[in-house]
């Protein structure tokens, strides 16, 4: 029994100095902690859709009876990466079927934050009206009719690269370089607009001494929704009739180190969801200056909407 | 007993302070190798990733593994001239890194010697700060840090030649030495720039030597005379692959053609010098021939740091 004990004591010391040992070593820094990963904006920076809107379970129900009050809710999450604050959602039903209870409930404004350190799987809020069904034909036993829900917002699409610029576009110097101009292809970066290629193109300059960087960027709509003009918002998700020139409009903003790209053309306009835009850096770069590296910031601004509906059945 | 224990604390004192007397000095080839000034960051110095908001330190270890500056016969000290060369940092925006020291002198370094078989070590450290990431809206950035190095270096080539003024007599005679289709120089001089091998060739009145020279570091070779002001931004072929060649033998200078610069092709090049050949009478001798190239050279290291906005 008393050997047992011991045994048991020695286990628990070793243990004990085990464990102590493996804490040391963290703590020295001599070791890295697995379970430690640096998490910074850019890693929350994937995936293609902005902010996604579902139907909550039975609101509204599908069948419903008529002369009857029912609950339209939906729950908005924000997958993205952005922040977005004065977004619209409304719901359109049809108007000889059903009544919205408050008629200012068509469109109701939110905000939501997108996903972050601090909110790593983004914001969700749940938005309900309350609404009522109104009296089906007398011939009719039953009538199916639908309901449509509608989100509009601003977003953003931002994505750093690390570009190279090669002051030395023939290999003229015989210096090493510490980068190559090469063309970098990209995944989405946590919105429904998308930066999917940049093409890098160090050209002459009338002044001999500089380059001018230029880049060619491809833009892609790769959401469920359509691209809006930003500025449109609260016209989109009301009943103001809509110009086909406030859809699949885009702004963009480039900065190459702390200077701002000349970009053609501005604002961007999709055709078939895509397009790309071409930027440079009309003062130059000197070719004095040895082959470097910079980060190339491009911002995407632009509103985006998108709808679901859900058929509903009103018996008598 | 107490007598021995004395005479053994004597004995280790004797050791202790060296007064045994010095064993054979083992002879170390110092003027081996193909490497001059080596540069290499120390560890994590800087890391593969940072944060912005923060001081950046960048430090390079150099060590001179070749064999040149070699100390004064007299003093025992190195002879190290001033301004011997210059790291340049590059590769990085200046927006994003600020205060970063362009460029800085090397170090005076000795090089491998009787004393000092390994060659001279320092480091240099070039410290900046990475600024505010937030205040121009990125969230990472990929600095690729590049050190240059220009520096003036020298090569000491010393090979025995036969000299013989009638090789092709047929006069009976004994001779201590025969002159060889060639004499071939391996593993380099102590220096990135070799002389490979070396030709001789008895003519009528002269003797002359083909000295092949070749370029075998892992960097550039640089005209001395454009070193401070083409190196390493204004490199192209008219400053680059040039050594200055000279050299006596039998107490004679060479007499070099092509002149200097000897232009390197491919990092290889060739020159023939000649000297007066002695007297027919005298029967044939070995003596040394020293080789002198002078030359700038430079060579490069990278490092790429991956910079983090800060969470």
């Amino acid at each position: 029994m008393e050997i047992r004990k011991t045994n048991k004591n020695r286990i628990n010391l070793m243990i004990a100095l085990l464990l102590s040992v493996i804490l040391a070593l963290f703590m020295s820094g001599c070791v890295t902690n697995p379970f430690i990963t640096t998490t910074t904006q850019d890693d929350f920076r994937t995936g293609s859709q902005g902010i996604l809107m579902e139907f909550l379970t039975n609101a509204p129900p599908s069948e419903i009876y008529e002369e009857y009050p029912f609950q339209i809710g939906v729950i908005l999450k924000n997958t993205g990466a952005y922040d977005t604050k004065n977004g619209f959602i409304s719901f359109t039903i049809e108007e000889d079927y059903m009544e919205l209870m408050n008629q200012n409930q068509g469109a109701v404004s939110f905000s939501l934050k997108g996903k972050s350190v601090s909110i790593p799987t983004g914001d969700q809020l749940i938005k309900t009206v309350n609404a009522n069904t109104k009296k089906i034909d007398e011939q009719s036993e039953q009538h199916e009719s639908t309901i449509l829900t509608s989100v509009c917002y601003q977003y953003q699409t931002k994505k750093d690269v690390t570009i190279c610029i090669d002051t030395d576009v023939y290999d003229l110097k015989k210096m090493q370089k510490v980068c190559v101009v090469k063309d970098i292809t990209l995944t989405p970066q946590g919105a429904p607009v998308a930066i999917t290629k940049i093409e890098s193109e160090m050209l002459p300059a009338e002044d001999d001494n500089l380059i001018k960087p230029a880049f060619k960027i491809y833009i892609k709509n790769v959401g469920n929704g359509e691209v809006i003009d930003k500025g449109k918002i609260s016209d989109i998700c009301s009943s103001e009739p809509i110009d086909y020139k406030e859809l699949n409009i885009v702004d963009i903003k480039v900065m190459l180190s702390n200077e701002e790209l000349e970009c053609k053309p501005e604002p961007l306009k999709l055709k078939d969801n895509k397009d790309e835009v071409r930027c440079i850096l009309e003062k130059g770069i000197s070719k004095d200056k040895a082959t470097y590296t910079s980060p190339l910031t491009i911002e995407l601004n632009y509103g985006y909407t998108y709808s679901m509906s859900k058929k509903i059945v009103i018996k008598k | 007993m107490r007598k021995i224990t004395l005479i053994v604390i004597i004995f280790l004192l004797f050791f202790s302070f060296g007064c045994t007397p010095a064993t054979e000095e083992t002879s170390v080839d110092y003027r081996k190798g193909t490497q001059g000034i080596v540069m290499n960051f120390m560890t994590d110095m800087p890391p593969a990733k940072m944060y912005d908001s923060m001081p950046i330190d960048l430090v390079v270890e150099i060590k001179n593994k070749g064999a040149y500056p070699q100390p004064n016969p007299l003093t025992g000290w190195a002879i190290i001239p001033k301004g011997v060369g210059t790291l340049y940092l590059s590769g990085f925006d200046t927006a994003f890194i600020s205060g970063m020291p362009k460029s800085m002198d090397i170090p005076p370094l000795e090089g491998k010697n009787v004393y000092n078989s390994e060659g001279g070590y320092d480091v240099v450290s070039f410290r900046g700060n990475i600024i505010d990431f937030d205040s121009r809206n990125i969230d990472k950035y990929t600095a690729n840090f590049l050190v240059t190095s220009c520096y003036n270096y020298q090569t000491i080539a010393s090979q025995t030649v036969c000299i013989d003024p009638e090789p092709y007599s047929t006069k009976q005679k004994t001779r201590v030495c025969t002159v060889p289709p060639s004499y071939s120089l391996s593993g380099g001089q102590g220096a990135p720039v070799a002389v490979t091998k070396v030709e001789e060739t008895v003519l009528s009145n002269k003797i002359q030597f083909k000295i092949y020279i070749k370029n075998l570091g892992d960097g550039q070779v640089i005209d001395k005379n454009r070193l401070n002001i083409d190196c390493p931004y204004s490199l192209d072929y008219t400053n680059l692959d040039k050594v200055y060649v000279s050299g006596r033998v039998s107490g004679y200078s060479l007499s070099c053609r092509p002149t200097n610069p000897i232009m390197l092709i491919n990092g290889i090049g060739s020159v023939i010098c000649t000297v007066p050949k002695p007297t027919m009478s005298r029967s044939a001798y070995t003596t040394p021939l020293q080789v002198n190239l002078e030359y700038g050279y430079s060579s490069s290291i990278q490092k790429s740091v991956e910079i983090l906005n800060t969470p």
